[in-house]
């Protein structure tokens, strides 16, 4: 069945082709770094939305996937020589199975118990880097290759990554284990008794969002050149959260609008007491916002197209 | 007739109190059966010992010939035991449609098994709706078309028939009905009992866990037993 053209498909063409274009045009050099780690976040909120905005399972430390993968990838590229895209996937993989491994006992357990587990997560993984030597210790790893010298086209794939993660939340959300995980979020009780093998249903959702951020974490890492204890800190846990629920969660577009809001923000407000509270601020702006707008920018959007 | 489902010695406590105490039922193939009893008799727990929702302390539950004693509800619910729950449980921010097609897609079933079972119930036209924006008893229809739609071998509905106006109990009934004349085994827990043996043929009655009567509604209400456990002993006639 082919779905009809709508104006949002054009509108959205025409953002896809307006992020193509403008900042290669001469005097937008200075926005590509931005625009690329923007892209990298709204990556890692894309698959942070596909875990709790579909499936219902919040998790507080996706900075543990995200820092697996760029590990993961940095460690395979620079110690053993291979080829960097390659590395990333691997790095991703790796991500996919702690994410299993994580998943297979914590997923078992009943109410807020899984969210803590997320939230210890990255702070386990901030002693253990800190500590072991291979993994770089406290410095990191540094001189991790790039994936292309050239920053237009390190720009241009951090865009493929982020519209590639959008195309499988909306394969996902298609598919009958996204039927599957909506019924998990709505009501795990009655999705059981109609069928639905929520457990399986939970680790599948919970190793496709970590493939997704740690594919997000790999390109983070190959577009720095190093990747230290420091991915584990708060932020990289919070932002996703905040930039899904301020553009929409549980909407396959929500994620992108919220990263480019808050990177945007954070990008033009160089002031340094903003830039200390900035977590403060952007959350206490989406609280106001969600109580408002359940359903975040989107929601607004929709009300005002309606 | 051929047995769906049989208990032996089905026993749950809770602390010190016994929901289940020992309950033997057997269902045969094509029943449309009520089990009843006053507040606090175990039938729920019974429901949720049957479908895997908890685990028994002791007793076995077989189905379709199979010991399915513990077994996840999800793994019952793809063979074909399908329940629902006294207090719904709809997927609030899903369409009325997509409610009911989870259950099908879950059991590889067509999308117009969906069509027929919210036709069934009356809710096609609302089908676009959130289920959010339903009335409560549109809320137990759909928790029936939802079960419905998974054509399930054997339906367990927990009080399909609570909170409704005697119009929606109508037609509610006239649906569970139907089912069973289209081959369903149904079982169901109703306080309402008027409506409810105007379609069911046997009435097993629970009272502090155990079984206390297993026979056809006429005679319920002539049993001293079943009379004594609902009325503290006073004679009455119940669901007349």
């Amino acid at each position: 069945m082919m779905a009809r053209i709508r104006p949002v498909h054009l509108i959205g063409l025409g953002a896809v082709a307006a992020l193509m274009v403008v900042p290669a045009l001469p005097g937008m050099r200075a926005v590509l770094f931005p625009l690329t780690l923007t892209n990298i976040m709204a990556t890692l909120a894309i698959a942070w939305n596909l875990l709790f905005g579909y499936a219902g399972l919040l998790s507080l430390g996706h900075s543990f996937f995200f820092g697996a993968g760029g590990y993961g990838s940095a460690i395979l590229a620079k110690s053993y020589g291979i080829p960097v895209p390659i590395a990333m996937v691997m790095g991703a993989a790796i991500s996919s199975g702690l994410a299993a491994l994580v998943g297979l006992p914590s997923l078992k357990l009943k109410g807020h118990y899984f969210v803590l587990v997320t939230l210890v997560l990255p702070a386990v993984a901030y002693q253990l880097t800190n500590a072991l030597d291979p993994l770089g210790g406290h410095d990191g790893i540094f001189g991790v290759p790039p994936l292309v010298r050239d920053s237009y086209l390190v720009y241009v794939g951090s865009l493929v990554l982020m519209l590639a993660s959008l195309l499988a939340t909306f394969y996902v959300s298609r598919s009958r284990l996204g039927m599957e995980m909506l019924s998990l979020r709505e009501d795990e009780e009655a999705a059981k008794a109609l069928g639905v093998d929520t457990p399986r249903v939970k680790l599948y959702a919970l190793t496709i969002s970590a493939f997704i951020s740690g594919l997000a974490g790999a390109y983070w890492a190959h577009l720095n050149g190093v990747i230290s204890p420091a991915v584990y800190e708060l932020e990289k846990a919070s932002m996703p959260l905040l930039m899904s629920v301020l553009g929409g969660k549980g909407t396959m577009l929500g994620p992108v609008i919220g990263a480019y809001v808050l990177q945007t923000l954070f990008e033009s407000l160089k002031i340094e007491a903003i830039v200390t509270a900035r977590l403060f601020i952007f959350a206490a702006a989406t609280f106001v916002i969600y109580r408002l707008f359940p359903q975040g920018l989107i929601g607004i959007l929709r009300r005002v197209a309606a | 007739m051929t047995e769906t489902l049989v208990t032996r010695g089905l026993r749950k406590s809770f602390g010190g109190i016994v929901a289940v105490d020992g309950v033997d039922l057997t269902v045969r193939e094509g029943e449309l059966m009520a089990i009843i009893g006053p507040n606090g008799a175990g039938k729920t727990t019974l429901f949720n010992l049957i479908t895997g929702f908890e685990k028994p302390d002791a007793g076995q539950v077989w189905f379709l010939g199979r010991d399915v004693t513990g077994e996840k509800p999800y793994n019952l619910a793809r063979m074909g035991l399908v329940r629902t729950f006294q207090i719904v449980k709809p997927f609030r921010n899903l369409s009325v449609m997509q409610n009911v097609l989870i259950g099908c897609k879950v059991r590889g079933i067509g999308p117009e098994v969906a069509e027929e079972s919210l036709k069934a119930v009356g809710l096609w036209e609302k089908r676009d709706l959130p289920a959010s924006l339903l009335t409560h008893g549109e809320l137990k229809k759909l928790e029936l078309a939802r079960a419905l739609a998974t054509r399930p071998k054997l339906l367990l509905l927990d009080e399909p028939l609570g909170g409704l106006t005697f119009s929606e109990a109508e037609e509610v009934t006239e649906v569970i009905r139907q089912a069973n004349g289209n081959g369903t085994t149904v079982v169901l827990v109703e306080h309402r009992l008027k409506e409810t043996f105007r379609i069911v043929k046997r009435v097993v009655v629970l009272n502090q866990g155990k079984v206390i009567y297993d026979g056809s509604p006429e005679n319920v209400s002539r049993t001293e037993e079943v009379v004594r456990a609902y009325m503290g002993g006073r004679s009455w006639v119940i669901g007349t």
